[in-house]
């Protein structure tokens, strides 16, 4: 996570977090004191953790399923002041928008950054439960 | 030091432009294309150090057109707002009218290379993409906005600087940057944007800034002399 927070636009630093946030979960799965299908332990994971069940589905890359896209978003000027300075100073130039790294394929397409981070903070949830 | 001067554009607009000239016979003459900010102190510091250097050297106040005599060293987020308001108003097409008279203002010098950084940087790969500047040799710096001028073909030997850690330019869009343009010498650091500030110390990065600068200085004293 620390590698893709310093290079958040990056959709090959987001796809190793995703991939390392799915293979934990199977690892927790071997760590059980009686495993018994790890389907079936994927599927209750997921049930029971939004943001790491949408990670599992980017692991997965269903056709259908979600992506990672970088996306051009403007940006208003009351939103400005909340803007990290390279984002400020990049969209100055570039008809005021920045880009995003997003979820899409999805009814609402969601910044990945968010994702990434909750679906991690449900993954130490349950490492510290195990 | 350097001088502040005005140059005229082929328009008729009158900028302001920040020059300094080096220790005896010039190298060449050099554009330093400045940040959001103007041509603030650290620009006219990069200005003199290139004519330290050997190069007839000249910043163009680029936002003049907007807001005649722009400049800031407030990098707060107080002034993003203003500042974001103001630049509502800049254009591209008249932003190279400008670089070329800087161009003209030095080019008593010898063959004339750009740089800049950032809105700079951006800019120095349009300049360089545009024929009939003028120019030689072009470096820029972590411009943004890589969609927007990937498809621009450089005229001249141009290489670009690049922060593999920059929150603001997508790593795999100057991996498609190099992909599509091979002759483009296209270095990555590990630094974020604006690495080379040094009057932002929480963005600049000493040893990135060094690499990156010594092979600016080499490209330059390779085509321009």
């Amino acid at each position: 996570m620390h590698a893709y927070s310093r290079s958040p636009l990056s959709i090959r630093k987001a796809m190793l977090v995703v991939a390392l946030a799915d293979a934990m979960v199977d690892r927790l799965f071997a760590a059980a004191d009686d495993p018994k299908d790890l389907l079936e332990f994927r599927a209750a994971v997921s049930a029971e953790n939004g943001a790491l069940s949408l990670v599992m589905e980017l692991a997965a890359h269903r056709p259908r399923g979600p992506q990672l896209t970088v996306i051009e978003r403007q940006i208003a000027l009351e939103q400005y002041g909340a803007l990290p300075l390279e984002d400020f100073m990049v969209s100055l130039y570039n008809n005021h928008s920045v880009q995003r790294l997003m979820v899409v394929g999805l009814p609402t397409a969601m910044e990945a950054e968010a994702v990434l981070q909750q679906a991690v903070a449900e993954l130490r949830s349950l490492v510290q439960v195990s | 030091m350097g001088e502040h001067l005005t140059i005229t554009a082929s328009d008729g607009f009158t900028l302001n432009a920040y020059r300094a000239a080096p220790e005896g016979a010039p190298r060449g003459g050099l554009v330093v294309i400045q940040e959001v900010w103007g041509v603030n102190k650290w620009v006219r510091s990069v200005v003199d150090r290139f004519a330290a250097h050997g190069y007839l050297t000249i910043a163009p106040a680029m936002f003049d057109r907007v807001e005649l005599g722009y400049e800031s060293e407030n990098y707060g987020p107080d002034q993003f707002a203003v500042i974001g308001e103001m630049m509502k108003k800049f254009d591209q097409h008249t932003a190279l009218l400008d670089v070329e008279a800087a161009i003209k203002a030095v080019s008593d010098a010898g063959k004339v290379g750009i740089t800049g950084y950032c809105f700079g940087g951006a800019m120095t790969w349009r300049a360089a993409a545009h024929r009939g500047m003028g120019l030689s040799a072009a470096s820029g710096y972590y411009g943004g906005g890589i969609p927007n001028y990937i498809e621009l073909a450089p005229q001249i030997p141009l290489e670009m600087h690049f922060g593999g850690e920059d929150k603001g330019i997508p790593l795999e869009q100057i991996e498609q940057l190099k992909a599509t343009h091979p002759c483009v010498g296209i270095h990555v650091y590990a630094a974020g944007h604006g690495f080379c500030n040094s009057d932002r110390p929480s963005h600049f990065d000493e040893v990135a800034c060094t690499k990156a600068s010594a092979r600016t200085l080499a490209f330059f004293r390779q085509h321009l002399g």
